[in-house]
């Protein structure tokens, strides 16, 4: 009894250790700047997507997005048969708009409405304190770059993946690698950080590379580029309302 | 016609506001776009069969079975000045060509149709004016929308109908929380004009409700429910699942002729996806009030009469109740296999519970170029004699389609 009484005051000791140690001040506030960094709070990006299967089969797709926060708005601009389809997510709440309707449905985070590798939640996922509690686990080199490791417990069910792992670059506060694990502790996919076209430390383009962790040959690489930062950005264009009334998302690219 | 010169009308006075505004006040910041047009939309060509169902009423009225072409226009023009002012034109260019079963020739009548034409202003980013022909966004449920007042009723046995607006004036008010629409369509006569408003949330966790009501002293009023659920939606595998509801109250028949009085329509509605499979299950269920009973349409096909050739002509709005059910898969498999991935399953089928009868349709999608599909179909009517869909006038049609899209 005693021995695991010291057992556990060591566990609690080391782990509020490992807290204190992170060497840059608070942990939530360190993810906030990166996350900022990738994609400012207020923004609008491009996206292009391009699924690669083992079968060597590939798709693409391309749209625009949106952010107020943690409300995002992604529009499809290319295949052509998906123009118009828009996925919204408002705080944790999923909608769609099928490309050759108005008709706007609820739909789940877990889903992949455009298909491929990407759920909806990976298409609209920016706030990473908003869906996971994050804690410091060390540092790490990975692709011969100095890190810093997190371990991201999902804070609701309603997230794709109850444990994630992301290591940040320490020179650039830009992720260099995300890997998703399932309840049961299996790697399930994970993203590697291709390239990162940087202006006065924020990110203008960010490009990844999501590999099915059971399937190594079926990848997204997705892309995000043309990052604008934007001063204001009407909540309206993150309700259902809007969404059903057609109207458009008018900003140029 | 004269609704279409209101559209006309409205695009241009609506037009003209945006031309006076101030292009750079309007811009929220430095992302708006500037004025510009986007265009798209598909073009399709198909090929279809019918054949005539000899066990009907309408036998022999006239030559149901038919072998024609259909090419059709789709398109979405929409206009952007700035950030304030949007307008979209929405058409439907038709050239179809029925060959004559006796001598071969063909008759050829070709058709424009317009859906949408209208002008949109933003004011503030909350109060938004639509002034033009549009649908006016309404109801949860997929083959019938009882709580629809305006836009015309969907045929449930055709997937192709038009999505026609109604010319409308529109005002919205867009809340996080809330949102307050109000309309007015207009008459020939300034006293027939009807008004109607909406009142739709989704602050309620997991659902998203809206009230609404229309009255007009020419036709009639409706008050209406609308509201659906997702109840497992923080449950990852099940969040896909979706119950909806829709309900109306209003004074006339709409459907028929049948009901006098106040009459009710209601719907209840189910959709989820499978995990893993992706296969979209949907189904719903409606009532109307004023429908027949099998015995009184059993009646008006034991004696044909003009009130019986008018069954024929709203099939799925006839008896008290139908259930609806189908089921999609988008594509075979999502792994990159090169046919399976490209081949795209449905089918749907709609009983009226009343008499049995039953309307059933199929279809199988190919899309090995992109941006292009070809599409089978087969769509099957079946009930006896004394039946709504054992008397629609074809039996079978096939059809065989190839979509561009743009």
């Amino acid at each position: 009894m005693k021995r695991v009484c010291i057992a556990a005051a060591a566990l609690i000791l080391a782990s509020a250790l490992a807290a204190e140690t992170f060497p840059e001040g608070g942990v939530e506030a360190y993810i906030d700047a990166v996350d900022a960094a990738i994609l400012p709070v207020n923004c609008k990006a491009r996206m292009a997507i391009v699924d690669t299967y083992e079968t060597g089969d590939d798709r693409s797709s391309e749209g625009f997005l949106i952010r107020k926060d943690n409300r995002v708005v992604w529009v499809a601009t290319a295949p052509a048969s998906q123009k118009n389809f828009a996925l919204l997510r408002d705080e944790d709440t999923f909608y769609q708009r099928f490309a050759s309707t108005n008709k706007v449905v609820k739909t789940s985070a877990t889903a992949s409405s455009r298909g491929g590798e990407t759920s909806n939640l990976d298409l609209t996922r920016f706030n990473t304190n908003h869906d996971y509690s994050v804690s410091y686990l060390g540092t790490e080199e990975i692709a011969g770059k100095s890190c810093y490791a997190f371990e991201l417990k999902a804070k609701n069910r309603k997230l794709a993946y109850g444990l994630v792992k992301l290591w940040v670059d320490k020179a650039t506060r830009m992720h260099v690698k995300k890997a998703f694990y399932a309840v049961s502790g299996m790697m399930l996919k994970y993203y590697d950080v291709t390239a990162v076209e940087m202006a006065a430390g924020k990110a203008r383009s960010i490009s990844m590379t999501y590999v099915d962790a059971l399937k190594s040959d079926e990848t997204s690489e997705l892309r995000i580029y043309d990052i604008t930062a934007l001063s204001s950005v009407p909540g309206q264009f993150f309700t259902k309302e809007y969404l059903e009334s057609g109207r458009l998302y008018p900003y140029s690219f | 016609m004269k609704r279409h010169a209101f559209a006309a009308a409205a695009l241009i006075a609506a037009a003209a506001l945006c031309a006076a505004q101030d292009s750079d006040a309007a811009a929220p910041d430095s992302g708006a776009a500037a004025s510009g047009f986007a265009l798209s939309g598909s073009l399709s060509g198909e090929a279809s069969y019918s054949m005539e169902n000899e066990d009907s009423v309408f036998y022999g009225l006239a030559p149901f079975a038919e072998t024609s072409a259909l090419g059709v226009i789709d398109g979405k023009l929409s206009f952007s000045k700035n950030y304030r002012a949007l307008g979209l034109l929405d058409f439907r260019f038709i050239d179809s060509a029925i060959i004559d079963p006796e001598d071969g020739s063909t008759i050829e009548s070709p058709s424009f149709l317009i859906n949408e034409l209208y002008a949109d202003l933003n004011l503030g980013d909350a109060l938004f004016f639509r002034l033009g022909k549009q649908r006016l966004s309404w109801g949860a449920g997929y083959v019938l929308n009882p709580s629809d007042p305006i836009n015309p009723p969907k045929d449930p046995t055709s997937s192709r109908s038009p999505r026609e607006g109604v010319p409308a004036i529109k005002a919205e008010l867009i809340g996080e929380a809330v949102s307050l629409m109000a309309f007015s369509v207009p008459h020939e006569k300034l006293a027939e004009f009807g008004y109607g408003g909406k009142l739709s949330t989704s602050a309620l966790p997991n659902s998203d409700i809206a009230l609404s009501a229309y009255w007009s002293p020419g036709q009639s009023w409706t008050a209406a429910l609308n509201a659906s659920f997702s109840p497992f939606y923080d449950f990852p595998g099940w969040d896909t699942i979706q119950l909806w509801l829709e309900g109306g109250a209003y004074d006339e028949a709409r459907y028929g002729s049948a009901g006098e009085g106040a009459n009710y329509a209601a719907l209840a509605g189910f959709s989820a996806q499978l995990p893993v499979l992706r296969t979209m299950l949907m189904a719903e269920y409606y009532f109307l009030s004023e429908g027949l009973s099998a015995s009184e349409s059993a009646a008006l096909y034991r004696a044909p009469g003009p009130e019986t050739y008018a069954l024929a002509l709203r099939p799925g709005r006839v008896a008290k109740d139908y259930l609806f059910a189908s089921i999609r898969q988008s594509s075979i498999t999502d792994s990159g296999n090169p046919i399976l991935d490209k081949i795209g399953l449905s089918g749907s089928c709609l009983v009226n519970l009343q008499d049995g009868s039953l309307y059933a349709s199929g279809g199988i999608s190919l899309g090995f170029v992109d941006d292009a599909s070809i599409d089978l179909g087969a769509d099957c009517f079946a009930g006896d004699r004394e039946s709504e869909f054992g008397n629609i006038p074809t039996q079978i049609s096939l059809r065989l389609s190839m979509t561009v899209f743009y």
